[in-house]
């Protein structure tokens, strides 16, 4: 890519044939990967075109944060694309559920920034696992349950309540 | 680090409430992957969730043991989709007066589009411009009429992108 070529932020590699690209968090930490696994970001694959020194500035995201998407994003981005439906590449998949179940093992607020993370950074795949998530964690539950696990204030004035369960008669058992 | 432990979901004390901060367009991702009914119920948690599902782009019908009877769960797909679109109603099974749902992009069906014949699901289809993608998860049985429907969605409706159907 032509206009990769020009932006700084881009070595080769130790393999001296793979390009990467520095990405710096919000706390100045920077990171250096591959630009495949980079690009699986819109937001930096629109960045790497537009060219730039020093390095891609991700003011939104914090170095622990981007640590874990850059996580995903390099596990994704290694798959390679073995004919569908073979064997290897029903191994693969297996092993790319895995890894992504084990990575939503992580507190609510750590899920909270890698999903404010996702959608900034435009990482399709990510925002997909990190909202699904927490469907998950919504699924099947009464509302009083789903307020206490993510500490939603029930601020309703009683006029309003009143209001919604006239109008939610028949809609809900 | 800490992902390896196992999850704490709880919040933490007299911690604030992160999920409501997430913008508008996030928690309708979330409640994409809900089941219509549980993405309603999302309404009645606090004022800041009271509306977001109105204006989801993607709504999944379900029913299979959601509901007690089949008369249940087509209140239920009546009431939602005027609810989405309170300006408009419809009428029942009859579509002839279905509103426009202009900003529905993902639709996903399952018999009870087709139960009686496919004057529902054309319906739909006719007033949904703006729709990317149907799946319809079907019995076998009436999967004669679905290649009827699908051969309409194609040649004279909309340009459905993604026409899915299971079963």
């Amino acid at each position: 890519m032509a206009a990769a070529d020009s932006c700084d932020g881009i070595s080769t590699s130790g393999g001296g044939w793979e390009k990467t690209v520095t990405l710096v968090s919000s706390d100045d930490a920077r990171f250096e990967v591959r630009e495949a696994a980079a690009s699986l970001s819109q937001t930096v694959r629109r960045m790497i075109r537009a060219g730039g020194d020093g390095g891609i500035p991700l003011p939104k995201v914090d170095a622990r944060t981007l640590s874990t998407v850059l996580e995903y994003c390099n596990k994704h981005a290694a798959v390679p694309a073995p004919a569908p439906e073979s064997s290897s590449a029903e191994a693969a998949a297996v092993d790319l559920e895995w890894f992504d179940k084990e990575l939503m093992h992580v507190d609510l607020a750590t899920l909270c920034s890698l999903i404010r993370a996702a959608d900034y950074l435009e990482v399709a795949g990510l925002l997909d696992l990190t909202c699904k998530t927490v469907a998950d964690m919504i699924k099947s539950k009464t509302a009083e349950e789903i307020r206490q696990m993510f500490g939603i204030q029930n601020d309703f004035t009683p006029e309003e309540e009143e209001q919604l369960s006239r109008e939610n008669a028949g809609v809900f058992e | 680090m800490a992902r390896r432990s196992r999850a704490k979901r709880a919040p933490r004390p007299g911690g604030q409430d992160l999920i409501s901060t997430l913008p508008d367009g996030v928690l309708q991702h979330v409640f994409s992957f809900l089941p219509a009914d549980e993405a309603v119920r999302t309404s009645v948690l606090a004022p800041r969730w009271l509306h977001l599902w109105r204006s989801m782009g993607r709504l999944r019908i379900v029913s299979a043991g959601r509901w007690r009877s089949v008369d249940d769960f087509n209140e239920f797909v009546d009431r939602l989709l005027l609810r989405r679109e309170p300006n408009l109603v419809i009428f029942h099974r009859d579509l002839r007066w279905c509103p426009t749902f202009s900003k529905l992009k993902t639709l996903l069906l399952n018999e009870w589009c087709v139960a009686i014949d496919v004057h529902a699901l054309v319906s739909i289809l006719k007033h949904s411009p703006v729709l990317e993608k149907l799946i319809l998860q079907l019995i076998k049985v009436f999967l004669s009429k679905m290649i009827y429907t699908k051969a309409i969605a194609h040649d004279e409706l909309i340009a459905v992108n993604d026409f899915v159907i299971h079963y």
